[in-house]
């Protein structure tokens, strides 16, 4: 009965989660500019009057007020997140929307195309919202999510061990289960090795680093998902030892 | 005649009850000692109750707090994929001019 409740519980989870990350990835690809060509150092041809200018660039900057607003939200509601990555990314985030604020501000201001132009342009170069501050901000919460996890199993793996040495199952059984726990402690062990520096590794890369810096962003995203793939596996195994010692 | 056999009646009622009385006095001694008579009713007690756990079969264990923290695991891992796609989407994307 145990095992079926549980069940049912991982699977509306899994629908659960499916869902939210559907909407979350709904907000960035409404936030996020399809791919163009990346702007060069000299300034465009004066296609639009300077009027036109100035609200292009009002809604690239409002549009990086927003993302930046939703991943205020998603570290506001993490509660994996740690205390100082938690403030670290929140200054951030704060002074980037303030200066994108004064940006906005000071080329709604400029009188002449070329400064207005030059001006704009910052936007990119001086915050990288959507390919470095946004993608950082998400693995932080990722990688403490890891760690918080691992801190989880290491508290469930003494309760599996005495489920196991006191439980009446055949011996049999009690092999197999043990087998998983065993299995279960070296996947979490390894996801440990995998997330060790890794929020470090990403959280005070700035936008003057880039693209040198995305090199980083990679690597850590690979040694989440490493690690996120042996929790995977280490739930697998939990699960599968209630089975085992419930049945 | 019936006098006599009156007054024999009496005393042997007398004695009766003189016996009655001292029955009633000796048995409260027996049992003046109320330590050892409660040990003994709970002896007696405990022992079949514990004559009846030997015979009910053993509970399965209660596994409720550790289903609670598996699922607590489940859902923090969840919440991992989508911030992790969530990062993937800006690694794979590039900024464009945003004057145009």
């Amino acid at each position: 009965m145990n095992t079926r409740l549980l069940a049912r519980g991982v699977a509306t989870l899994t629908l659960t989660a499916g869902l939210g990350l559907a909407g979350s990835v709904a907000v960035d690809a409404q936030t996020t500019p399809s791919p163009a060509p990346v702007a060069t150092p000299t300034a465009a041809p004066h296609t639009v009057t300077l009027a036109l200018l100035k609200e292009h660039c009002n809604v690239a900057v409002q549009r990086r007020l927003a993302t930046l607003a939703a991943d205020d939200t998603f570290l506001r509601g993490s509660v994996a997140v740690s205390s100082g990555d938690r403030t670290t990314l929140g200054g951030q985030i704060t002074a980037d929307q303030q200066g994108l604020t004064a940006l906005d501000a000071t080329i709604q201001s400029d009188t002449t195309y070329l400064k207005a132009w030059a001006d704009c342009q910052t936007i990119v170069t001086g915050y990288r919202v959507y390919v470095l501050e946004d993608p950082k901000i998400h693995e932080v919460i990722a990688a403490d999510g890891v760690t918080k996890v691992d801190a989880t199993f290491t508290a469930l793996v003494p309760e599996l061990q005495a489920l196991i040495n006191n439980s009446s199952v055949s011996a049999t059984v009690k092999a197999q289960a043990q087998a998983d726990l065993n299995d279960l402690t070296s996947k979490v062990d390894a996801s440990q090795t995998s997330i060790s520096g890794v929020s470090s590794s990403v959280i005070n890369l700035v936008p003057a680093g880039w693209p040198g810096n995305q090199v980083d962003l990679k690597s850590a995203a690979q040694n989440i998902r490493t690690a996120h793939s042996d929790l995977a596996g280490a739930g697998a195994d939990a699960n599968h030892i209630i089975q085992l010692l419930g049945a | 005649m019936t006098h006599l056999t009156a007054l024999r009646n009496g005393a042997l009622c007398g004695i009766a009850v003189v016996a009655v009385a001292a029955c009633g006095a000796l048995r409260p001694s027996t049992t003046s000692n109320p330590a050892a008579s409660a040990a003994s009713a709970i002896s007696s007690v405990t022992g079949a109750a514990g004559a009846t756990q030997l015979a009910t079969p053993i509970a399965p264990p209660d596994t409720t707090g550790i289903n609670q923290q598996i699922s607590s695991i489940d859902n923090q891992l969840s919440t991992i994929d989508g911030q992790l796609n969530a990062a993937s989407a800006g690694l794979s994307t590039s900024e464009g001019d945003p004057s145009r």
